[in-house]
């Protein structure tokens, strides 16, 4: 027995390996369970939802594949909550990995059972209901210029025509009619959006981060300055909940409950063995 | 000169945007917006800079077959065939540059073809251009299409409106034959699909594979790592425990069956560990952080800070 | 090569890159190597492309055509639909200033003349630095700050107000952990331990939500394997 103890101890790969199982078995055989909602995700949910048909929401889109497991689905989600509140949706990209990802995500809402019109092509017309402006150098600064004139900056959306000639750009010239921003981000870019975007312009700022970024964004949200927060994976299962369209999310949440508890499970065997060893060694040294 | 120069540089802008802040002239506002269109501007060649150092310290590997140096004639590869791929088809699609192939179909519209034009009638094309080397795809009632290929740029304002009717100048039809003149057809833009594919297939799993190897190696450190020696350590582990099940949806269920007086409670946990103790660092990182920053944001506009002007200084 | 052909090949790619890059569990190895490397060139190769065609078209040479009058037949159209002209605009002729900055950059390539490179990083950094005093101390500081305090506002004995009254505790005992311009001992000291019970219990949070976001990752590749790759899984 100790020799096994030993094994697993020094050896990390069976812990690996019984990673891979807990991970491949709940995928295969994936059992939903409710999601609860948090306060952080359910002020998001609100949020959008307090917004008038005609209003415009701006989605920004600053993560790339290594953060999309978890980002993605907030996106989506988000997106189907503002094409069926009938807002504008206006798309820009702040990193250049992240633009393709935020074409397919407005692609697969767009197109979606949900949005498609009688004759079968999708009822949302880009242009008309929204508009991408795809990537753009600049990050803060990119900010900034936003807040001062969007069509004199952009002047193009990624389609190549000019924004002063679509009609969802009607009225827009800066964050003045920009009712909202949400920020998909998975580094820096949620201080960039309430420094430069709230602090300068005053825009209403909500985010959608990784896992990671969760437990930093706290400050933001308690001070008002962020009117929303969809937390990694699981907040974006939870939004899914909110607008009653569970997907990848929703699916993904199950397995990741099975990893959780093997988690607790080796960290509570790590603590039983340490004080094992512990109190072995102190009653082997009775002085 | 050689730090003098510099330094003035930096009190000087650093002083006018700070004061810029204060000023809602519209001159102020004017310095505003050409000082974060020339940072753009600058931007782009220190991303030159980067790209050119990476290029150098692999070709040196290379050129002096230094340990693994077969490693970087494969990164030498990845970026020349990437980019190269990019610039191809980002050329042979100025309007759109480097975007994946658009198909858009108008089912409720309708064409008039001849033998070499074709005139679309959609509100879907209002405003749209039709740029050379896209194709308009009439499709049939039973199934089954034919294309031809627009020779000439031609957008739906060419004509002084947005009518949503453009009529585009179009190579030969296949067959020759022009279709009959119907109700629906599609406007194909091509676009940058190879750049796209390698971006799919290469840089999506790489990427994220890359990240997800990190959650063998959490599973290991919890293992090895996190024990409850003293105190501190075992209010980390009790926060991370609480936030971990506050997550995890089958103990949420168990836990409401179990205790149905207080189902919510692994999510009120969770809620309260990050709206309270969790609030409470972190403002406090943040605040000193923003202190923090501003002191150095002076003393780097004042020149008592100098790391930035390298060596030599 | 048709739309299905070169999906099944790009998704066999993806699959071998992938189980290269696990192959890492087991021992460092050559396949190892070769997937994290070709990561480094593709990725520097899509920012090269990338950054061309939206970062030095529209900020380098856009505004140098448009300050020389150069139009190309897809410009000319745009300013017609807008209802404007297509002449020389001198005044975008400025950008001549940035793009000189810029190039001072590759200054460092010259001997003797590598100071040159300060000029750029003085003129970005001061100005960055500029900017940002003002907001940061506004978002950062002050509104923090004020959002510590005004809870009080209606300190009634209820769960609000004890929640306040912990988030100030703790807020003002963290800061007295990164306070190391005093000794830590005495009361200091006691208040710099409570600092740190909070800084653990805020880490321990963290640490749980980078479990929820790694695992995520893992679960999606996981998904791929068995779904496009071995079609395990329905669509």
């Amino acid at each position: 027995m100790n020799a096994i103890w030993s094994f697993i101890r020094t050896d990390r790969r069976f812990i690996f390996l019984v990673v891979a199982v807990t991970v491949i078995v709940p995928v295969l055989v994936t059992i939903p369970f409710p999601v609860p909602v948090s306060n952080a995700t359910r002020a998001a949910f609100n949020t959008m939802e307090g917004l008038k048909p005609g209003d415009a929401v701006l989605l920004s889109f600053s993560y790339g594949p290594s953060s999309m497991a978890e980002v993605q689905p907030q996106v989506e989600a988000v997106m189907r909550h503002a094409f069926r509140k009938g807002l504008r949706v206006l798309t820009v990209s702040l990193f250049p990995d992240a633009a393709p990802l935020g074409s397919r995500a407005l692609a697969r809402v767009v197109d979606s059972d949900e949005f498609r019109s009688e004759s079968g092509g999708s009822r949302l017309v880009e242009g008309t209901d929204y508009v991408n402006f795809g990537y753009r150098l600049g990050t803060d600064t990119l900010i900034r210029r936003l807040g001062q004139n969007i069509p004199q900056f952009i002047e193009t959306d990624v389609r190549g025509e000019r924004l002063d000639a679509l009609p969802v750009m009607q009225g827009i010239q800066n964050f003045d009619q920009i009712a909202l921003v949400v920020d998909f981000a998975a580094g820096d870019s949620p201080d960039w959006w309430v420094v430069d975007g709230q602090g300068r312009y005053g825009v209403k700022v909500a985010v959608g981060v990784t896992g990671v970024m969760v437990s930093q964004q706290f400050p933001y949200l308690n001070s008002g300055q962020l009117a929303g927060l969809i937390g990694g994976g699981v907040g974006a299962a939870e939004y899914e909940n909110l607008i009653n369209a569970p997907a990848t999310a929703t699916r993904r949440v199950a397995t990741l409950a099975f990893v959780h508890l093997l988690i607790i499970a080796i960290v509570i065997f790590g603590n039983v063995l340490y004080f094992r060893e512990q109190r072995a060694a102190a009653e082997g040294d009775p002085a | 000169m050689r730090t003098t120069l510099p330094l003035a540089i930096c009190l000087v802008m650093g002083l006018l945007m700070l004061v810029q802040w204060f000023v809602p002239h519209p001159l102020s506002m004017e310095l505003f917006r050409r000082v974060n269109d020339w940072m753009l501007t600058i931007g782009v060649f220190a991303l030159v800079l980067g790209i050119g150092s990476l290029i150098m310290v692999h070709t040196r590997r290379v050129r002096r077959q230094t340990a693994n140096w077969p490693y970087s004639v494969v990164v030498l590869l990845g970026l020349v065939v990437t980019a190269g791929v990019g610039f191809v088809e980002g050329f042979a699609h100025p309007l759109r540059g480097l975007e994946t192939t658009q198909a858009l179909p108008y089912e409720e519209g309708t064409y008039t073809a001849k033998a070499g034009t074709i005139t679309i009638r959609d509100a879907g094309v209002k405003g749209v251009t039709l740029e050379k080397g896209d194709r308009v795809r009439v499709l049939y009632e039973g199934g089954g299409h034919t294309d031809a290929l627009v020779t000439t740029t031609v957008s739906d304002a060419d004509d002084g409106n947005t009518d949503g009717v453009v009529t585009a100048a179009i190579a030969a039809w296949r067959q020759g034959v022009p279709p009959e003149n119907g109700t629906a057809f599609a406007v194909i833009h091509p676009g940058a699909d190879v750049f796209n594919w390698i971006y799919e297939y290469f840089y999506v799993p790489l990427d994220s594979t890359m990240f997800s190897i990190l959650a063998f190696f959490i599973a290991s450190a919890a293992f090895r790592a996190f024990r409850a020696r003293n105190l501190e350590a075992t209010l980390l582990l009790l926060s991370a425990c609480i936030i971990i099940l506050g997550l995890t949806t089958p103990f949420i269920y168990v836990w409401g069956k179990v205790l149905p007086m207080i189902p919510e409670a692994p999510t009120a946990a969770k809620d309260w560990i990050l709206e309270v103790p969790n609030l409470a660092m972190r403002r406090a990182i943040m605040l000193g952080v923003g202190l923090g920053s501003v002191a150095q944001a002076f003393r780097i506009i004042f020149g008592i800070e100098r790391t930035y002007l390298g060596g030599g200084g | 090569m048709t739309q299905s052909m070169s999906a099944t090949l790009g998704i066999w790619i993806a699959a071998i890159l992938t189980l290269c890059l696990y192959s890492f569990l087991y021992h460092d190895n050559p396949f190892y190597k070769f997937a994290e490397h070709l990561f480094v060139g593709v990725s520097a190769g899509y920012l090269v492309a990338r950054q061309y065609f939206n970062a030095f078209l529209p900020y380098v040479w856009e505004p140098l055509k448009r300050g020389v009058g150069y139009f190309s037949e897809r410009d000319l159209r745009q300013l017609t639909q807008a209802g404007e002209t297509a002449h020389a605009q001198p005044s975008e002729l400025i950008v001549v200033v940035p793009i000189i900055l810029g190039l001072l950059f590759f200054a460092q390539f010259a001997r003797g003349h590598g100071w040159l490179v300060r000029i750029p990083v003085s003129f970005a950094l001061g100005a960055s630095m500029g900017m940002g005093v003002p907001v940061v101390f506004k978002e950062q500081v002050y509104k923090q700050m004020n959002a510590a305090i005004i809870p009080f506002d209606a300190l009634n004995g209820s769960a609000v107000a004890i929640n306040a009254i912990i988030v100030l505790v703790g807020t003002i005992a963290a800061l007295t952990y990164f306070f190391f311009s005093m000794e830590h001992r005495g009361a200091v000291g006691a208040v710099s331990r409570v600092g740190m019970w909070f800084l653990m219990i805020g880490f321990g949070s963290a640490f749980g939500n980078t479990v929820m976001n790694r695992v995520m990752l893992l679960i999606q590749r996981v998904e791929f394997l068995l779904r496009e790759w071995l079609h395990l899984l329905p669509t």
